[in-house]
C-alpha cells in the first residue's frame, strides 16, 4: 500500500535528474528494491502509469529488480543468500550453529538507472 | 539520453527524519515509533505507560489514525499532550507529517516522544519518522508466525513487546517460536512479555523505557 507514496517520491527524483540534465521526456527508469522491503511489482506499476499518463513521460518503460536478501553468519562470519525464507531460520550452511544473521543485502529501494530524450 | 544515477527512494522523507533527529538530540527527548497490525495494544500501551510514569517523566504522544480521534482522546485522558494526524485512508505516517504534528506540542523538556503509527507491518517500517527506535507491538492473538512474514519490522525494531500473554491459556500461540524468528535478523532485539490488561511484565517494559530516555538525556549532555 505504501506503493503510491513510494513512486511519488522516485518521480519528484526522476523529474529533478531530467531537468539537471537539460532532458524533456522519460523513457526508462529501473528501480532496485530490497526483498524485505516487500515492495508489491504490480502496485508500483499501476502507481507509476497513473502518475505519468497525460504527461510527457506516458509509455515510459518501468524496470524492477529485486534484490535478494544476502546474509552473514554473527558467529562465524560466513555470506549466502539464502534460498528460501526458512533458512532464515536454519542454522548456518557453513558452520552449523543456530545463531542471528546479519542482513548485507536485500534492503532498501534505489532509482538506479534513468534514460530520457 | 542515458543519466547513471543511485539515489535512494526516500531521500527526501530520510532528509526530514534527519532533522527531527538532529532536533530531537539536542533536546534530550526520547522518540519512539510504535509499529503493530490493527488491534494489537498499542493504545492500551500509551494509556498504561502514560499513567503509570507520569510521576516520572514528562511525555507527549503522536497519534497516527486513518480516520477518528478516538485514540488521541484516550491517551489524552491520562493528562499527557496528544496531538492527532488523520491519515484519511493512508497507510503509514512519514516525517512531514511527523514534522507539521510537532507545531502542536510542546517540547520543551520533553522526556519521551511516542508516535503511535497507523495500524499496519508492512508501510510504517518503511518511513523514518525521526524516532530513536521502533517498537514492535504483537499480541499472542495474531498468530506467532507474524515475525516470519513481516521480518523487515522485526529486522529494524529496537524492541519487540508481546502483549495480551494473559490469553496465552487459550490460544496456540507459541512464544519460543515467535522470539526466535524476531530475533533472527536482529540478534540486538530486545524481547518483552506484557498484558496491559493485567499489568503482568509492563515493569520490564518500564525499565527499559527508564534506560534508553536516561542514555538519551546523557547524550544530550556531553
Amino acid at each position: 500500500m505504501h506503493e503510491l507514496s513510494l513512486m511519488a517520491s522516485v518521480m519528484d527524483i526522476a523529474r529533478e535528474e531530467l531537468s539537471r540534465h537539460g532532458a524533456h521526456r522519460l523513457t526508462l527508469l529501473r528501480i532496485r528494491h530490497g526483498v524485505l522491503d516487500q515492495v508489491q511489482p504490480d502496485a508500483m506499476r499501476m502507481a507509476f502509469e497513473a502518475m505519468t499518463k497525460g504527461t510527457p513521460d506516458e509509455g515510459a518503460k518501468l524496470e524492477l529488480v529485486e534484490e535478494p536478501l544476502r546474509l552473514s553468519c554473527c558467529l562465524c562470519g560466513h555470506e549466502f543468500t539464502p534460498d528460501d525464507r526458512n533458512a532464515l531460520y536454519a542454522p548456518c550452511p557453513a558452520c552449523g550453529e543456530t545463531v542471528p544473521f546479519s542482513v548485507i543485502g536485500g534492503e532498501g529501494i534505489f532509482l538506479d538507472h534513468l534514460e530520457a530524450e | 539520453m542515458e543519466i547513471p544515477v543511485v539515489r535512494n527512494v526516500l531521500e527526501a522523507n530520510d532528509r526530514i527524519a534527519g532533522r527531527l533527529r538532529a532536533d530531537f538530540a539536542r533536546r534530550g527527548t526520547l522518540v519512539l515509533n510504535l509499529i503493530s497490525s490493527p488491534g494489537s495494544g498499542k493504545t492500551s500501551l500509551l494509556e498504561r505507560t502514560l499513567n503509570d510514569l507520569a510521576g516520572e517523566f514528562r511525555m507527549a504522544v503522536i497519534e497516527g489514525d486513518l480516520q477518528t480521534d478516538n485514540d488521541a482522546r484516550r491517551v489524552a485522558a491520562s493528562g499527557a499532550q496528544a496531538v492527532q494526524i488523520n491519515t484519511e485512508g493512508g497507510c503509514h505516517l512519514n516525517s512531514s507529517m511527523v514534522s507539521e504534528a510537532l507545531q502542536a506540542l510542546d517540547c520543551d523538556g520533553l522526556d519521551i516522544l511516542f508516535i503511535e503509527n497507523v495500524g499496519n507491518l508492512v508501510c510504517p517500517t518503511e518511513f523514518d519518522c525521526g524516532e530513536d527506535a521502533k517498537i514492535a507491538l504483537l499480541s499472542v492473538t495474531e498468530g506467532d508466525d507474524k515475525p516470519q512474514k513481516y521480518p523487515y519490522l522485526f529486522h529494524k525494531a529496537k524492541a519487540m513487546i508481546l502483549n495480551k500473554i494473559d490469553l496465552l491459556p487459550y490460544v496456540d500461540f507459541d512464544v519460543k517460536k515467535a522470539r526466535a524468528h524476531a530475533c533472527a535478523l536482529n540478534a540486538d532485539l530486545a524481547v518483552m512479555e506484557v498484558s496491559c490488561r493485567n499489568h503482568e511484565g509492563l515493569e520490564d517494559w518500564y525499565e527499559w523505557l527508564r534506560a534508553a530516555a536516561k542514555a538519551k538525556k546523557e547524550a544530550a549532555h556531553e
